[in-house]
């Protein structure tokens, strides 16, 4: 993650520490909400519904360079987009939303923990 | 010859996304508001104490409809040729279509690109305040450039000659050529 943040701000081209950091704790603070509903309500969502979440968590991540949920929200919203209009809990789907969730958790721990260790330097 | 001036509408559900676009066109020196939905929209293009210079739009709001949203701003006489690059994640042919009913000025695909985005926002600008001063002079031709006559046949032909990936480099460099011959 660390490598993917330093050439996020390398392709932004922002010099402020502090702005990129709080465009990602933006980040951290918008996505952790769609975790959360994703992870608390998924047996009670509707396939469409679902996918409009991981659809916007998708997006989200792939702007701001966080491969790894890029990657598992993109494999759960390839799923959830094959199976509209049928019931959204199966093995499958399930399992590709711990995925999300695991590699969410992870990714977000390391934005975390970048900023933490960069607080006072130069980043990049 | 852009005024430092400039202000822009984002109107993006995503909290993240709008706070990326500002940081891109902030470092132009434009001034960059931020719109979520329809009402929110609806606030800055009928108020008179900040006008819109150009608008970024998302297509795909939680709620309201970005096609929607751009038909308000077109029917906002204040706003009727104001710029418009929508901004989005979806790269399908008939939607980059049914834009071009709205006169946008580009079609950005996201992930967003801070170079390509603030270039489109510039050239954009740009272009409309030559079409301003144009009109200003009296140098300007009105019937030689409605900017609502693109032909759709040669739109749809020059889209199925080349790859969805490609989608802004023609919007980018063929509109122009893409527009009736009277």
């Amino acid at each position: 993650m660390e490598e993917n943040i330093k050439l996020f701000i390398q392709d932004m081209g922002i010099d402020s520490p502090e702005d990129i950091k709080n465009l990602y704790f933006d980040y951290l603070q918008e996505t952790s909400v769609i975790i959360e509903q994703l992870a608390s309500n998924f047996s009670t969502l509707t396939c469409s519904e679902a996918e409009k979440l991981v659809h916007n968590l998708k997006g989200v991540s792939a702007n701001l360079y966080v491969q790894g949920v890029y990657q598992a929200a993109l494999q759960l919203d390839d799923y959830l987009k094959g199976h509209l209009g049928e019931s959204i809990m199966d093995a499958n789907s399930c399992l590709l939303l711990k995925n999300l969730v695991n590699t969410y958790e992870k990714e977000s721990k390391e934005i975390n923990s970048y900023f933490e260790s960069n607080l006072n330097s130069k980043i990049g | 010859m852009i005024s430092s001036n400039n202000t822009v509408l984002i109107v993006d559900d995503s909290v993240t996304i709008r706070h990326q676009v500002r940081l891109i066109l902030n470092k132009q020196d434009i001034t960059v508001l931020e719109a979520s939905d329809r009402n929110s929209l609806k606030h800055f293009i009928s108020s008179n104490q900040q006008p819109i210079d150009l608008f970024i739009m998302d297509l795909g709001l939680k709620v309201d409809s970005g096609m929607d949203l751009m038909q308000l701003i077109r029917l906002t006489d204040a706003y009727c040729d104001t710029p418009i690059i929508v901004l989005t994640g979806d790269s399908k042919r008939d939607t980059v279509l049914k834009c071009t009913r709205f006169n946008i000025s580009f079609y950005s695909v996201k992930p967003i690109n801070a170079s390509d985005l603030s270039m489109k926002v510039l050239t954009a600008l740009e272009a409309h305040t030559i079409k301003k001063r144009s009109k200003t002079t009296g140098l300007f031709d009105s019937n030689s450039s409605n900017d609502n006559d693109f032909d759709l046949n040669e739109l749809d032909s020059a889209l199925k000659k080349t790859h969805m990936s490609k989608i802004n480099k023609l919007i980018d460099g063929n509109m122009s050529k893409l527009k009736k011959n009277k």
